[in-house]
């Protein structure tokens, strides 16, 4: 038997600003087994959400990540709205799924760009972002924020926006996807990127059930698995929505799956705007919440599952959030598993990790 | 030679691969790159350049004081506990780091004097508090000079369990059953806003237990009568909380239901004619009520005062002032019967009732 | 627009039982969706494990005596559940035996220990 090592791997690393760490063991330069720990940057927002009544909680809801903050307000929203038995008017639903799917489109990018930051390739990082920033400014124009948008709330939203903004959102879009084409294209046929990612960290489709991995990362191992297929939030259903799925379980498939869903997104969009009702976009909502909510939401990143529980008062006794990277961890513990010491920063990065989101 | 043959096609094949990698690949992307090299940087110059802010950005929170009555609704939105109230010294705190723009206290503001501007606070070395004057006011709920206003919600004796408390409240933190004879407040829930004690018309609540008397607990043994002023505006029917109260304008009918009439006297305080009274002798009107016309009156707005929130619009029994668009406020004359409702239920105090 | 509700299926499950039912799911191909603690009252904790199949949810609820009651680990069943055991250990403070990956209190890095655990 080789000598083993042990290595840490953060939770400072360049390759990644958030802070996790990993113990690898390694024999040479193969990773032989990885243990993950947590817990630098945990905020306890769930028992925040305790002190705070339902309506203020949105706003702490949506801080648990930066990236996908406009799905964290949708999820705390759509779990107390059940809990209360609040059907919220459909434009107001349109209106969500539209500017999730917009959320979708930035936070692929952002990915985009870390990946290539990741594997040395600055150019193409510094593109993907440049793009983004115009995700981004569409963004702050219709919800007043670049980040956290703070525009649901529960009952609908804080704010319409208008038809015509919303058809200058998607020939924005428009103009945007022959530039991304461009990008993304580096990403697939480019050698050196191809030599970096094909056959890299394969999960195969029974590893990736096994370990129930979320979101890209189950959908590039071949798995027919996306919460919006449910119709539980949003109006997929009347979207004609088929989930991106790619068989070879490596990161090039995982990468190909976000790549595709980023036209998708756009697509999304387009058709949602083309069928947006008019109509009120909130409802008044009682002032106390009673009973339980599970809801579920796809997040760029996978699966997000939210959980409300009320106590006859405006505080909530329980708001649970599970978020993807703290169920794609497992299968990131898998897939180091064999791998070469110089690929770790790339297989970490191939989840789309989030460990604010992770710890809370 | 066939070996020779062999290394040329593989020779080719590796060029033909390279060329449609390249092409797919490099070239396409280097389209990009070379285009950059042209083009203005992606980014501003800033702050040289500066940047151009959405309508909707959201920068900071910014007060304008002449208009805030210190209802608190801000500090008690704010998720983060930025925003501190000093009724007492007429003073409107932020604390810039602790907001996050989140602009609840903009939309839930009632007087509108909060705006959210574009432009970010501008950085800085310590945590900085901006304070901002607004009018003085005694605190909300002491103006019967009751004594002390830090207690909890308290109900005295004369508590008639109307449950128009339980209505005003925002926070749904009163609970009265009328039957059980049950008056409850749950102190937890209670945001100390005084709107229970607005409205209570026994004045049985008070903060801090020493209810204020109630103003006319004298005569209140007889069933409720109306005397002849009555011009059947309704307004008594809408305030009673026992549905005891019925009038018809066009058969100038007014009637009560004295089983049903808890006597809690909301309806005498509504009257904008004063014609109501527990027990036969009308009493006068109350001398906050606008004074009685000598023969006719209608109300009439302060030009530019008129915020268009329609309050009155909804409040006027006769339907005489038609729905307010871009502040401009109208009203049918003919219609008017002087009754004086919108003048009570308009906030900012624009209306008074003028002499025809 | 016909409005899809989200289906919510709790269904109460006893201590003892755990493992038997999660087991079944298991071989009904159900897929772990997460695991979560509620602090009911000053002497109760729920544990709701939530699983999917086909995209419908399901939940199992059970019920422990703080202090009382220690939970047999499900990581044998499914292994990623050792996330959830791990930090509800952490900020809980419930005992789950027989893991297959037991950070020991370890997991997160936290100043106060189990945050969530009533005091009295």
């Amino acid at each position: 038997m080789a000598k083993r090592t042990i290595v840490p791997f953060g939770p400072q690393h360049p390759v990644l600003p958030e802070p996790i760490h990993l113990d690898l063991v390694l024999e040479d330069e193969t990773v032989v087994e990885a243990i993950p720990s947590i817990g630098y940057i945990h905020r306890g927002l769930e028992k925040l959400c305790e002190i705070k009544d339902f309506e203020q909680m949105v706003y702490v809801v949506e801080r648990i990540c930066g990236i996908c903050s406009f799905g964290h307000g949708w999820g705390a929203c759509a779990s107390m709205e059940g809990a209360l038995g609040v059907e919220i008017p459909e434009r107001a639903e349109y209106l969500r799924t539209i500017l999730h799917e917009l959320g979708r489109v930035h936070s692929h990018l952002l990915w985009l760009g870390l990946m290539a930051d990741g594997f040395g390739f600055e150019s193409l990082f510094n593109h993907c972002w440049r793009i983004r920033e115009t995700v981004l400014d569409l963004f702050e124009k219709n919800t007043g924020g670049r980040v956290v948008f703070s525009i649901c709330k529960p009952g609908g939203m804080r704010k319409d926006i208008s038809n015509e903004n919303l058809q200058e959102m998607v020939t924005v879009l428009n103009g945007l996807k022959a530039e991304i084409k461009e990008v993304t294209d580096a990403f697939i046929y480019d050698k050196s990127v191809q030599n970096r990612m094909t056959g890299v960290g394969v999960l195969t489709k029974e590893e990736a059930m096994e370990l129930c991995a979320v979101g890209p990362t189950v959908r590039g191992s071949g798995v027919r698995q996306d919460i919006r297929l449910t119709g539980d939030h949003g109006v997929y259903k009347e979207l004609d929505f088929e989930p991106c799925v790619e068989e070879a379980g490596d990161c090039m498939a995982r990468t190909v799956v976000r790549i595709r869903e980023v036209f998708q997104s756009i697509e999304l969009i387009e058709k949602a705007v083309a069928k947006i009702p008019d109509g009120p976009v909130d409802v008044k909502v009682p002032k106390k919440v009673e009973g339980e909510f599970a809801i579920r939401l796809e997040q760029p990143r996978g699966e997000a599952f939210y959980y409300a529980k009320g106590q006859g008062t405006k505080f909530l006794k329980r708001m649970r959030v599970r978020t993807p990277t703290n169920i794609n961890i497992p299968a990131l513990v898998k897939m180091l598993a064999g791998a070469d010491l110089a690929d770790v920063p790339i297989l970490v990065l191939t989840i789309d990790p989030c460990i604010s989101c992770t710890e809370r | 030679m066939i070996i020779v043959a062999k290394i040329a096609v593989i020779i080719a094949a590796l060029l033909l691969s390279a060329v449609v990698t390249a092409r797919l690949g490099f070239f396409k992307f280097g389209k990009t790159i070379l285009g950059s090299l042209g083009k203005k940087p992606a980014t501003l110059m800033y702050p040289v350049v500066p940047r151009e802010w959405e309508e909707r950005t959201r920068g900071s929170v910014s007060i304008d004081g002449d208009n805030c009555i210190a209802c608190g609704i801000c500090a008690n939105a704010c998720p983060t506990n930025a925003i501190d109230i000093d009724k007492a010294e007429g003073k409107w705190t932020i604390q810039r780091m602790q907001c996050i723009q989140c602009s609840a206290c903009v939309d839930g503001c009632p007087k509108k004097c909060l705006t959210m501007e574009n432009l970010y606070t501008i950085p800085d070395v310590v945590k900085v508090v901006d304070s901002f004057d607004i009018p003085k006011k005694a605190p909300k709920g002491a103006k019967k000079d009751a004594p002390a206003d830090d207690g909890d919600l308290t109900c005295a004796d004369s508590c008639v369990f109307c449950g128009l408390c339980a209505k005003a409240c925002p926070a749904d933190a009163i609970k009265v059953d009328r039957k059980a004879k049950l008056w409850e407040v749950n102190t937890e829930d209670c945001v100390k806003c005084g709107a229970c004690i607005d409205k209570c018309p026994k004045g049985s609540l008070s903060f801090g237990g020493a209810a204020a008397p109630a103003e006319d607990a004298g005569d209140d043994d007889g069933d409720l009568t109306c005397a002849d002023s009555c011009v059947f505006c309704g307004l008594c029917a809408k305030a009673c909380p026992a549905d005891a109260l019925e009038v018809n304008r066009k058969e100038k009918l007014w009637k009560v239901n004295t089983e049903d009439c808890i006597k809690c006297g909301a309806c005498i305080d509504k009257c904008p004619k004063g014609s109501l009274s527990f027990g036969g002798a009308a009493a006068d009107a109350e001398p906050a009520a606008p004074a009685e016309p000598p023969k006719k009156s209608i109300a009439s707005v302060k030009d530019g005062e008129c915020i268009g929130c329609n309050a009155c619009v909804n409040q006027c029994p006769e339907e005489a002032i038609p729905p307010v668009e871009e502040n401009e406020w109208n009203l049918e004359e003919d219609k008017c019967i002087g009754c004086g409702a919108c003048v009570d239920v308009c906030p900012v105090d624009a209306i008074s009732m003028k002499e025809v | 627009m016909e409005k899809i509700t989200a289906v919510q299926d709790f269904e109460y499950v006893e201590l003892s039982d755990l493992i038997s039912k999660v087991s079944d799911l298991k071989a009904e191909g159900y897929r772990l969706v997460q695991i979560c603690g509620v602090v009911l009252d000053d002497d109760t904790y729920e544990i709701l494990y939530s699983f999917d199949k086909d995209h419908l949810l399901k939940t199992l609820r059970l019920d422990l005596k703080i202090g009382v009651d220690e939970v047999e680990s499900i990581t044998g069943i499914y292994w990623p559940a050792f996330i959830y055991e791990n930090e509800i250990h952490d900020l809980f403070g419930v005992q789950f035996n027989h893991s297959q990956l037991d950070y020991q209190g370890t997991f997160f890095r936290i100043v106060e220990e189990t945050p969530w655990k009533p005091k009295k």
